[in-house]
Protein backbone atom coordinates (compact mmCIF):
# COMPACT_ATOMS: atom_id res chain seq x y z
CA UNK A 1 0.00 0.00 0.00
CA UNK A 2 1.49 3.40 -1.29
CA UNK A 3 0.08 5.13 1.61
CA UNK A 4 2.08 3.62 4.19
CA UNK A 5 4.98 3.86 2.33
CA UNK A 6 5.16 7.51 1.58
CA UNK A 7 5.59 9.81 4.53
CA UNK A 8 2.30 12.71 4.55
CA UNK A 9 4.95 15.47 4.90
CA UNK A 10 8.61 15.24 5.10
CA UNK A 11 10.90 17.94 6.52
CA UNK A 12 14.66 18.16 5.48
CA UNK A 13 16.80 20.39 6.77
CA UNK A 14 13.89 23.38 6.13
CA UNK A 15 14.45 26.97 7.52
CA UNK A 16 12.47 30.01 7.69
CA UNK A 17 13.32 33.28 8.54
CA UNK A 18 11.22 36.68 8.62
CA UNK A 19 13.61 39.53 8.00
CA UNK A 20 16.24 39.01 10.70
CA UNK A 21 14.24 36.25 12.90
CA UNK A 22 14.65 32.70 12.90
CA UNK A 23 11.04 31.28 12.32
CA UNK A 24 11.81 27.69 11.43
CA UNK A 25 15.99 26.54 11.91
CA UNK A 26 16.96 23.16 9.95
CA UNK A 27 14.07 21.12 10.80
CA UNK A 28 13.59 17.54 10.33
CA UNK A 29 11.05 15.39 10.29
CA UNK A 30 8.50 13.12 9.01
CA UNK A 31 4.92 12.43 9.29
CA UNK A 32 2.92 9.53 8.16
CA UNK A 33 -0.19 9.09 7.02
CA UNK A 34 -2.86 8.84 10.27
CA UNK A 35 -0.66 10.19 12.32
CA UNK A 36 -2.07 12.63 15.31
CA UNK A 37 0.44 14.80 16.60
CA UNK A 38 0.76 17.68 18.76
CA UNK A 39 3.41 20.73 18.41
CA UNK A 40 3.91 22.43 21.55
CA UNK A 41 6.09 25.08 22.69
CA UNK A 42 5.89 28.60 24.03
CA UNK A 43 4.78 31.34 22.33
CA UNK A 44 6.97 32.59 19.24
CA UNK A 45 8.83 29.12 19.43
CA UNK A 46 7.66 28.76 15.45
CA UNK A 47 4.71 26.20 16.13
CA UNK A 48 2.30 27.88 13.52
CA UNK A 49 5.08 28.76 10.85
CA UNK A 50 5.63 24.96 10.95
CA UNK A 51 1.94 24.18 10.02
CA UNK A 52 1.86 26.86 7.47
CA UNK A 53 4.41 25.28 5.84
CA UNK A 54 2.92 22.07 5.59
CA UNK A 55 0.40 24.02 3.65
CA UNK A 56 2.38 26.30 1.33
CA UNK A 57 1.79 29.23 2.84
CA UNK A 58 4.96 29.54 4.12
CA UNK A 59 7.67 28.98 2.08
CA UNK A 60 11.31 27.60 3.06
CA UNK A 61 14.14 29.68 2.32
CA UNK A 62 16.27 26.63 2.74
CA UNK A 63 15.94 22.71 3.28
CA UNK A 64 13.22 20.71 1.28
CA UNK A 65 9.66 20.18 1.76
CA UNK A 66 7.96 17.51 0.27
CA UNK A 67 4.34 16.27 0.71
CA UNK A 68 3.28 12.71 -0.62
CA UNK A 69 6.92 12.75 -1.64
CA UNK A 70 6.70 15.69 -3.79
CA UNK A 71 8.44 18.37 -3.41
CA UNK A 72 6.96 21.87 -2.62
CA UNK A 73 8.78 23.75 -4.82
CA UNK A 74 8.28 21.53 -7.49
CA UNK A 75 4.00 21.66 -7.63
CA UNK A 76 2.66 24.11 -10.36
CA UNK A 77 -0.04 26.48 -8.64
CA UNK A 78 -2.70 24.17 -9.90
CA UNK A 79 -0.96 21.42 -8.48
CA UNK A 80 -0.53 23.52 -4.89
CA UNK A 81 -4.09 24.24 -5.18
CA UNK A 82 -5.41 20.92 -5.50
CA UNK A 83 -3.34 19.77 -3.01
CA UNK A 84 -4.70 22.27 -0.51
CA UNK A 85 -8.17 21.43 -1.22
CA UNK A 86 -7.23 18.02 0.79
CA UNK A 87 -5.73 19.65 3.91
CA UNK A 88 -8.19 21.26 6.17
CA UNK A 89 -6.62 23.93 7.89
CA UNK A 90 -8.41 25.29 11.49
CA UNK A 91 -7.27 28.86 11.95
CA UNK A 92 -6.86 30.07 15.46
CA UNK A 93 -9.22 33.31 14.64
CA UNK A 94 -11.30 30.95 12.41
CA UNK A 95 -11.16 33.30 9.50
CA UNK A 96 -15.08 33.04 8.86
CA UNK A 97 -17.17 35.14 6.92
CA UNK A 98 -19.08 37.04 9.76
CA UNK A 99 -21.78 38.63 7.96
CA UNK A 100 -22.79 34.90 6.02
CA UNK A 101 -24.90 31.85 7.45
CA UNK A 102 -23.02 29.16 8.53
CA UNK A 103 -23.77 26.65 5.62
CA UNK A 104 -22.18 29.68 3.40
CA UNK A 105 -18.87 29.46 5.19
CA UNK A 106 -19.13 25.56 5.55
CA UNK A 107 -20.02 25.12 1.52
CA UNK A 108 -16.84 27.42 0.94
CA UNK A 109 -14.56 24.64 2.37
CA UNK A 110 -15.10 22.91 -1.05
CA UNK A 111 -14.11 26.03 -3.73
CA UNK A 112 -11.00 24.08 -4.21
CA UNK A 113 -12.73 21.16 -6.25
CA UNK A 114 -14.84 23.28 -7.87
CA UNK A 115 -15.04 25.58 -11.12
CA UNK A 116 -16.12 29.31 -10.80
CA UNK A 117 -19.71 28.82 -11.90
CA UNK A 118 -20.16 25.84 -10.53
CA UNK A 119 -19.06 27.67 -7.30
CA UNK A 120 -21.10 30.42 -7.48
CA UNK A 121 -24.19 28.15 -7.72
CA UNK A 122 -22.96 26.32 -4.89
CA UNK A 123 -22.78 28.87 -2.49
CA UNK A 124 -25.48 30.87 -3.77
CA UNK A 125 -27.78 28.59 -3.92
CA UNK A 126 -26.88 24.92 -1.94
CA UNK A 127 -28.63 21.79 -3.60
CA UNK A 128 -30.68 19.02 -0.84
CA UNK A 129 -28.01 16.74 -0.88
CA UNK A 130 -25.78 19.57 -0.10
CA UNK A 131 -27.51 21.01 2.52
CA UNK A 132 -28.42 17.45 3.79
CA UNK A 133 -24.11 17.04 4.23
CA UNK A 134 -23.35 20.58 5.95
CA UNK A 135 -26.06 19.36 8.82
CA UNK A 136 -24.40 16.15 9.48
CA UNK A 137 -21.30 17.57 9.91
CA UNK A 138 -22.45 20.24 11.81
CA UNK A 139 -24.21 17.31 13.92
CA UNK A 140 -20.76 15.52 14.26
CA UNK A 141 -19.12 19.21 15.75
CA UNK A 142 -22.07 19.78 17.87
CA UNK A 143 -24.46 22.70 16.27
CA UNK A 144 -26.46 21.18 14.07
CA UNK A 145 -29.05 23.87 14.70
CA UNK A 146 -26.83 27.13 13.66
CA UNK A 147 -27.06 25.55 10.18
CA UNK A 148 -28.95 28.85 8.56
CA UNK A 149 -27.67 31.24 10.91
CA UNK A 150 -25.20 34.42 10.52
CA UNK A 151 -21.80 33.32 12.07
CA UNK A 152 -21.70 36.95 13.76
CA UNK A 153 -24.57 35.68 15.92
CA UNK A 154 -22.28 32.89 17.42
CA UNK A 155 -20.40 32.58 19.96
CA UNK A 156 -16.05 32.29 19.67
CA UNK A 157 -16.65 28.93 20.83
CA UNK A 158 -19.19 27.68 18.06
CA UNK A 159 -17.30 30.03 15.45
CA UNK A 160 -14.66 27.08 16.15
CA UNK A 161 -17.00 24.89 14.96
CA UNK A 162 -17.83 26.17 12.18
CA UNK A 163 -14.31 26.44 10.72
CA UNK A 164 -14.01 22.72 11.75
CA UNK A 165 -16.86 21.86 9.78
CA UNK A 166 -15.18 23.52 6.88
CA UNK A 167 -12.45 22.09 6.68
CA UNK A 168 -14.06 18.72 7.21
CA UNK A 169 -16.36 19.52 4.28
CA UNK A 170 -13.48 19.24 2.17
CA UNK A 171 -13.07 15.89 2.59
CA UNK A 172 -9.51 16.06 3.82
CA UNK A 173 -6.57 13.77 4.01
CA UNK A 174 -4.91 15.94 6.88
CA UNK A 175 -5.68 18.55 9.24
CA UNK A 176 -4.10 21.32 10.62
CA UNK A 177 -5.41 22.87 13.65
CA UNK A 178 -3.59 26.17 14.77
CA UNK A 179 -3.90 26.54 18.46
CA UNK A 180 -7.89 25.72 18.21
CA UNK A 181 -8.73 26.04 21.75
CA UNK A 182 -7.30 29.65 22.41
CA UNK A 183 -10.18 31.10 22.08
CA UNK A 184 -12.34 28.98 24.18
CA UNK A 185 -12.84 28.26 28.04
CA UNK A 186 -10.93 25.35 29.27
CA UNK A 187 -14.01 22.99 29.92
CA UNK A 188 -14.72 23.84 26.03
CA UNK A 189 -10.77 23.28 24.98
CA UNK A 190 -10.34 19.55 26.63
CA UNK A 191 -14.47 18.53 24.32
CA UNK A 192 -12.63 19.91 20.97
CA UNK A 193 -8.93 18.48 21.13
CA UNK A 194 -11.11 15.08 22.27
CA UNK A 195 -12.96 16.16 18.90
CA UNK A 196 -10.75 17.07 16.78
CA UNK A 197 -8.51 13.49 17.96
CA UNK A 198 -11.59 11.29 17.39
CA UNK A 199 -13.07 12.92 14.63
CA UNK A 200 -9.18 12.19 12.70
CA UNK A 201 -9.21 8.64 14.23
CA UNK A 202 -12.62 7.52 12.27
CA UNK A 203 -11.94 9.59 9.18
CA UNK A 204 -8.32 8.27 9.29
CA UNK A 205 -6.64 11.63 9.11
CA UNK A 206 -3.64 12.69 9.76
CA UNK A 207 -3.82 15.23 12.42
CA UNK A 208 -1.23 17.84 13.42
CA UNK A 209 -2.23 20.69 16.15
CA UNK A 210 -0.02 23.50 17.44
CA UNK A 211 -1.33 23.32 21.59
CA UNK A 212 -0.05 25.62 24.14
CA UNK A 213 -1.99 23.49 27.12
CA UNK A 214 0.40 21.11 27.73
CA UNK A 215 -2.00 18.46 29.82
CA UNK A 216 -3.99 18.05 26.45
CA UNK A 217 -1.20 17.42 24.23
CA UNK A 218 0.17 14.96 26.83
CA UNK A 219 -3.53 13.49 27.03
CA UNK A 220 -4.66 13.31 23.38
CA UNK A 221 -1.55 13.12 21.03
CA UNK A 222 0.49 9.96 20.92
CA UNK A 223 3.40 11.61 19.90
CA UNK A 224 4.42 15.00 20.24
CA UNK A 225 6.88 17.71 18.92
CA UNK A 226 8.35 20.18 21.07
CA UNK A 227 9.80 24.08 19.89
CA UNK A 228 11.58 26.75 20.93
CA UNK A 229 13.13 29.65 19.28
CA UNK A 230 12.12 27.83 15.77
CA UNK A 231 14.22 24.41 16.82
CA UNK A 232 12.42 21.53 17.24
CA UNK A 233 13.93 20.30 20.84
CA UNK A 234 12.32 17.15 21.21
CA UNK A 235 9.94 14.79 18.78
CA UNK A 236 9.19 11.18 20.19
CA UNK A 237 6.25 9.27 21.92
CA UNK A 238 4.15 11.36 24.40
CA UNK A 239 4.84 8.32 26.13
CA UNK A 240 8.87 8.71 26.78
CA UNK A 241 8.31 12.18 27.53
CA UNK A 242 8.90 13.07 31.14
CA UNK A 243 8.43 16.24 33.07
CA UNK A 244 11.25 17.97 32.87
CA UNK A 245 11.50 17.43 29.13
CA UNK A 246 8.64 19.97 29.26
CA UNK A 247 10.18 22.23 31.94
CA UNK A 248 13.24 22.36 29.34
CA UNK A 249 11.38 23.54 26.64
CA UNK A 250 9.81 26.24 28.31
CA UNK A 251 12.98 27.05 29.84
CA UNK A 252 14.74 27.42 27.16
CA UNK A 253 12.84 30.23 26.28
CA UNK A 254 14.26 32.66 28.71
CA UNK A 255 12.72 32.09 31.22
CA UNK A 256 8.99 32.05 29.92
CA UNK A 257 6.69 30.68 32.56
CA UNK A 258 4.83 27.56 32.07
CA UNK A 259 1.16 28.36 29.97
CA UNK A 260 -1.51 26.45 30.98
CA UNK A 261 0.63 23.45 32.27
CA UNK B 1 7.35 69.89 11.58
CA UNK B 2 3.83 69.05 11.69
CA UNK B 3 2.98 71.17 14.52
CA UNK B 4 3.89 74.17 12.14
CA UNK B 5 2.19 72.96 9.18
CA UNK B 6 -0.73 73.20 11.19
CA UNK B 7 -0.45 76.50 12.62
CA UNK B 8 0.68 77.41 8.99
CA UNK B 9 -3.24 76.25 8.25
CA UNK B 10 -4.78 78.25 11.09
CA UNK B 11 -3.41 81.35 9.36
CA UNK B 12 -3.63 80.59 5.55
CA UNK B 13 -7.36 79.08 5.65
CA UNK B 14 -8.77 82.81 6.70
CA UNK B 15 -6.36 84.86 5.00
CA UNK B 16 -7.23 82.63 1.90
CA UNK B 17 -10.83 83.40 2.60
CA UNK B 18 -10.81 87.19 3.49
CA UNK B 19 -8.41 87.71 0.10
CA UNK B 20 -11.12 85.81 -2.33
CA UNK B 21 -13.76 87.59 -0.51
CA UNK B 22 -11.93 90.71 -1.70
CA UNK B 23 -11.35 89.46 -4.82
CA UNK B 24 -15.00 88.88 -5.56
CA UNK B 25 -16.28 92.52 -4.61
CA UNK B 26 -18.06 90.90 -1.33
CA UNK B 27 -18.40 93.34 1.56
CA UNK B 28 -21.30 93.15 4.41
CA UNK B 29 -23.17 95.80 3.33
CA UNK B 30 -23.96 94.32 -0.17
CA UNK B 31 -24.69 91.60 1.09
CA UNK B 32 -27.95 93.52 3.37
CA UNK B 33 -31.07 93.24 0.64
CA UNK B 34 -32.34 95.95 -0.44
CA UNK B 35 -36.35 97.10 0.21
CA UNK B 36 -38.05 94.65 -2.70
CA UNK B 37 -35.65 91.88 -2.10
CA UNK B 38 -36.67 92.00 1.64
CA UNK B 39 -40.32 91.57 0.79
CA UNK B 40 -40.13 88.65 -1.53
CA UNK B 41 -38.34 87.01 1.07
CA UNK B 42 -40.80 87.71 3.65
CA UNK B 43 -43.51 86.61 1.18
CA UNK B 44 -41.36 82.93 1.03
CA UNK B 45 -40.56 82.65 4.52
CA UNK B 46 -44.53 83.27 4.96
CA UNK B 47 -45.31 81.29 2.28
CA UNK B 48 -43.94 77.76 4.39
CA UNK B 49 -46.75 78.35 6.81
CA UNK B 50 -49.45 78.17 4.36
CA UNK B 51 -48.61 75.89 1.33
CA UNK B 52 -51.65 75.49 -1.31
CA UNK B 53 -52.98 72.58 -3.16
CA UNK B 54 -54.92 74.93 -5.55
CA UNK B 55 -52.82 76.30 -8.62
CA UNK B 56 -52.40 79.94 -7.66
CA UNK B 57 -52.49 81.18 -11.37
CA UNK B 58 -55.37 79.45 -12.12
CA UNK B 59 -57.59 78.49 -9.12
CA UNK B 60 -59.65 75.57 -10.69
CA UNK B 61 -56.76 73.71 -10.68
CA UNK B 62 -55.84 70.97 -8.35
CA UNK B 63 -51.95 70.56 -7.46
CA UNK B 64 -52.21 67.51 -5.67
CA UNK B 65 -52.35 64.98 -8.76
CA UNK B 66 -49.19 66.70 -10.44
CA UNK B 67 -47.26 66.76 -6.75
CA UNK B 68 -48.40 63.19 -6.77
CA UNK B 69 -47.08 62.75 -10.33
CA UNK B 70 -43.71 64.78 -10.18
CA UNK B 71 -43.14 62.68 -6.52
CA UNK B 72 -43.80 59.55 -8.84
CA UNK B 73 -41.41 60.36 -11.63
CA UNK B 74 -38.65 62.02 -8.96
CA UNK B 75 -38.35 57.93 -7.39
CA UNK B 76 -38.50 56.43 -11.00
CA UNK B 77 -35.56 58.98 -12.04
CA UNK B 78 -33.37 58.31 -9.02
CA UNK B 79 -34.01 54.13 -9.45
CA UNK B 80 -33.12 54.26 -12.84
CA UNK B 81 -30.17 56.55 -12.57
CA UNK B 82 -29.06 54.91 -8.98
CA UNK B 83 -29.63 51.06 -10.41
CA UNK B 84 -26.94 51.98 -13.59
CA UNK B 85 -25.12 53.70 -11.47
CA UNK B 86 -24.34 50.78 -9.38
CA UNK B 87 -24.09 48.28 -11.71
CA UNK B 88 -21.46 50.54 -13.90
CA UNK B 89 -20.00 51.53 -9.96
CA UNK B 90 -19.35 48.00 -9.13
CA UNK B 91 -17.58 47.08 -12.25
CA UNK B 92 -15.45 49.72 -12.33
CA UNK B 93 -14.82 49.29 -8.71
CA UNK B 94 -13.19 46.04 -9.32
CA UNK B 95 -11.11 47.01 -12.15
CA UNK B 96 -9.72 49.91 -9.96
CA UNK B 97 -9.42 47.80 -7.00
CA UNK B 98 -5.52 46.99 -6.15
CA UNK B 99 -6.71 43.60 -4.79
CA UNK B 100 -7.98 42.60 -8.21
CA UNK B 101 -5.26 42.66 -10.01
CA UNK B 102 -2.50 41.56 -7.00
CA UNK B 103 -4.80 38.36 -7.57
CA UNK B 104 -3.22 37.56 -11.13
CA UNK B 105 0.56 37.43 -10.35
CA UNK B 106 0.83 37.73 -14.78
CA UNK B 107 -0.23 41.41 -14.08
CA UNK B 108 2.32 42.42 -11.58
CA UNK B 109 4.44 44.56 -14.43
CA UNK B 110 1.61 47.04 -15.50
CA UNK B 111 -0.85 46.27 -12.50
CA UNK B 112 -0.61 50.51 -11.43
CA UNK B 113 -1.05 51.10 -15.43
CA UNK B 114 -4.42 48.85 -14.86
CA UNK B 115 -6.22 50.32 -11.73
CA UNK B 116 -4.22 53.63 -12.80
CA UNK B 117 -6.31 54.22 -16.00
CA UNK B 118 -9.02 52.86 -13.89
CA UNK B 119 -8.95 55.63 -11.12
CA UNK B 120 -8.36 58.04 -13.73
CA UNK B 121 -11.28 57.90 -15.47
CA UNK B 122 -13.40 57.15 -12.31
CA UNK B 123 -12.00 60.50 -11.38
CA UNK B 124 -12.91 62.09 -15.07
CA UNK B 125 -17.01 60.89 -14.55
CA UNK B 126 -16.93 62.23 -11.13
CA UNK B 127 -15.06 65.62 -11.37
CA UNK B 128 -17.48 66.69 -14.29
CA UNK B 129 -21.34 67.40 -11.39
CA UNK B 130 -24.65 66.05 -13.09
CA UNK B 131 -25.91 69.10 -13.93
CA UNK B 132 -23.01 69.93 -16.25
CA UNK B 133 -23.49 66.49 -17.90
CA UNK B 134 -27.26 67.07 -17.98
CA UNK B 135 -26.43 70.15 -20.06
CA UNK B 136 -23.80 68.52 -22.34
CA UNK B 137 -26.51 65.74 -23.00
CA UNK B 138 -29.44 67.85 -23.61
CA UNK B 139 -27.20 69.92 -26.45
CA UNK B 140 -26.73 66.51 -27.36
CA UNK B 141 -30.20 64.32 -27.21
CA UNK B 142 -32.70 67.16 -26.37
CA UNK B 143 -35.27 66.72 -23.22
CA UNK B 144 -34.97 63.06 -23.49
CA UNK B 145 -35.62 60.95 -20.47
CA UNK B 146 -32.72 58.32 -20.80
CA UNK B 147 -30.28 61.78 -21.42
CA UNK B 148 -31.04 62.38 -18.00
CA UNK B 149 -30.79 59.52 -15.76
CA UNK B 150 -27.34 59.06 -17.85
CA UNK B 151 -26.79 62.32 -16.72
CA UNK B 152 -26.87 61.59 -12.99
CA UNK B 153 -25.66 57.62 -13.73
CA UNK B 154 -22.13 58.77 -14.97
CA UNK B 155 -21.01 60.94 -11.81
CA UNK B 156 -22.58 58.54 -8.91
CA UNK B 157 -20.89 55.65 -11.02
CA UNK B 158 -17.82 57.32 -10.64
CA UNK B 159 -18.46 57.85 -7.04
CA UNK B 160 -20.10 54.65 -6.73
CA UNK B 161 -16.87 52.89 -7.99
CA UNK B 162 -14.47 55.00 -5.85
CA UNK B 163 -15.93 54.00 -2.75
CA UNK B 164 -16.61 50.81 -3.60
CA UNK B 165 -12.91 49.98 -4.73
CA UNK B 166 -11.86 51.32 -1.66
CA UNK B 167 -14.01 49.57 0.33
CA UNK B 168 -12.63 45.86 -1.18
CA UNK B 169 -9.21 47.34 -0.95
CA UNK B 170 -9.81 47.66 3.26
CA UNK B 171 -11.98 44.71 3.90
CA UNK B 172 -10.55 42.50 6.17
CA UNK B 173 -8.70 39.89 4.38
CA UNK B 174 -9.01 36.80 6.80
CA UNK B 175 -11.86 35.09 5.20
CA UNK B 176 -9.85 35.52 1.95
CA UNK B 177 -7.25 34.12 3.03
CA UNK B 178 -8.59 31.02 4.59
CA UNK B 179 -10.20 30.44 1.29
CA UNK B 180 -7.04 30.09 -0.46
CA UNK B 181 -5.52 28.05 1.72
CA UNK B 182 -8.70 25.72 1.01
CA UNK B 183 -7.43 25.63 -2.50
CA UNK B 184 -9.41 28.22 -3.83
CA UNK B 185 -9.04 30.50 -6.76
CA UNK B 186 -8.27 33.60 -6.98
CA UNK B 187 -11.58 34.50 -8.44
CA UNK B 188 -13.01 32.49 -5.79
CA UNK B 189 -10.91 34.03 -3.16
CA UNK B 190 -11.65 37.74 -4.42
CA UNK B 191 -15.90 36.68 -4.95
CA UNK B 192 -16.14 34.74 -1.71
CA UNK B 193 -13.33 36.05 0.37
CA UNK B 194 -13.38 39.66 -0.24
CA UNK B 195 -16.56 40.86 -1.82
CA UNK B 196 -18.55 39.17 0.78
CA UNK B 197 -16.61 40.91 3.45
CA UNK B 198 -16.91 44.06 1.58
CA UNK B 199 -20.65 43.84 0.57
CA UNK B 200 -22.61 45.43 4.02
CA UNK B 201 -20.46 48.62 3.50
CA UNK B 202 -21.19 49.17 0.12
CA UNK B 203 -24.92 48.38 0.30
CA UNK B 204 -25.15 51.00 3.09
CA UNK B 205 -23.59 53.22 0.88
CA UNK B 206 -25.28 53.12 -2.02
CA UNK B 207 -28.48 53.53 -0.07
CA UNK B 208 -27.04 56.80 0.63
CA UNK B 209 -26.47 57.83 -2.69
CA UNK B 210 -29.93 57.14 -3.64
CA UNK B 211 -31.23 59.65 -1.39
CA UNK B 212 -28.84 62.08 -3.28
CA UNK B 213 -29.64 60.56 -6.60
CA UNK B 214 -33.62 61.48 -5.03
CA UNK B 215 -32.45 65.32 -4.88
CA UNK B 216 -30.18 65.42 -8.18
CA UNK B 217 -33.28 63.82 -9.91
CA UNK B 218 -35.53 66.92 -8.36
CA UNK B 219 -32.91 69.49 -9.33
CA UNK B 220 -32.63 67.42 -13.32
CA UNK B 221 -36.04 69.15 -12.95
CA UNK B 222 -35.29 72.99 -13.80
CA UNK B 223 -34.26 71.27 -17.33
CA UNK B 224 -37.82 70.52 -17.94
CA UNK B 225 -37.83 67.08 -16.66
CA UNK B 226 -40.93 66.16 -14.94
CA UNK B 227 -39.86 65.85 -11.66
CA UNK B 228 -40.43 67.93 -8.51
CA UNK B 229 -37.48 70.18 -9.49
CA UNK B 230 -39.38 71.31 -12.60
CA UNK B 231 -42.47 72.65 -10.41
CA UNK B 232 -40.21 73.89 -8.12
CA UNK B 233 -38.83 76.38 -10.44
CA UNK B 234 -41.85 77.22 -12.24
CA UNK B 235 -43.81 78.40 -9.37
CA UNK B 236 -40.61 79.99 -7.81
CA UNK B 237 -40.22 81.97 -11.14
CA UNK B 238 -43.89 83.02 -11.16
CA UNK B 239 -43.26 84.15 -7.48
CA UNK B 240 -45.90 81.03 -6.37
CA UNK B 241 -44.53 80.37 -3.25
CA UNK B 242 -47.58 78.75 -1.62
CA UNK B 243 -47.44 76.47 -4.71
CA UNK B 244 -43.35 75.97 -4.64
CA UNK B 245 -44.33 74.56 -0.62
CA UNK B 246 -45.76 71.88 -1.35
CA UNK B 247 -43.43 70.91 -4.48
CA UNK B 248 -40.80 71.53 -1.24
CA UNK B 249 -42.90 69.61 1.07
CA UNK B 250 -43.25 66.93 -1.25
CA UNK B 251 -39.75 66.41 -1.86
CA UNK B 252 -38.96 66.55 2.13
CA UNK B 253 -41.12 63.98 2.92
CA UNK B 254 -39.90 61.55 -0.12
CA UNK B 255 -36.12 62.42 1.48
CA UNK B 256 -36.98 61.30 4.73
CA UNK B 257 -39.43 58.26 3.87
CA UNK B 258 -36.43 56.84 2.21
CA UNK B 259 -33.89 58.01 4.81
CA UNK B 260 -35.86 56.00 7.62
CA UNK B 261 -35.99 52.85 5.26
CA UNK B 262 -32.61 52.67 3.83
CA UNK B 263 -31.49 54.07 7.75
CA UNK B 264 -33.52 50.45 8.35
CA UNK B 265 -32.01 48.45 6.25
CA UNK B 266 -28.37 49.51 6.82
CA UNK B 267 -28.98 48.91 10.71
CA UNK B 268 -29.48 45.36 9.06
CA UNK B 269 -26.88 45.09 6.46
CA UNK B 270 -23.80 45.88 9.48
CA UNK B 271 -25.14 44.10 12.23
CA UNK B 272 -22.28 43.88 15.19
Amino acid sequence: MKKTSTPRFTLDQVSVRFRENQAVERADLEIAPGELVGIVGPSGAGKTTLLRLLIGAVRPDSGTLRVDGIAMRDRSARDLRALRSRIGFIHQDHRLVPNQRVITNVVAGRLGRLGFLRSLIEIGWPRRSEVVQVHRILDRVGIPEKIFERVDSLSGGQMQRVAVARALYQEPESLLADEPVSSVDPARARDTVEQLTRIAREEDLTLCVTLHNLELAREFFPRLIGMSRGRIVFDCRTADLFDSDFQKLFALDSGEMLQNA
Amino acid sequence: MRVRSRSFLVVAVPVAGILSAAYLGLSPTRLWPGEGHWRVLGQFVGAAFSPTLTSESDLAINILPRTLRATWNTVVFAVAAISLSIVGGAILAVVASERWWRLFPVTRSVRPLLYGSARALIAFMRSIHEIIWALALLAAFGLNTVAAVIAISIPYAGTLAKVFSEMLDEAPDDAAQALRMAGASSLQVFAFGLVPRALPDMGAYAFYRFECALRSAAILGFFGFPTLGKYIYESCGELYFREAWTYLYALVALIVVVELWSGALRRRLTVV
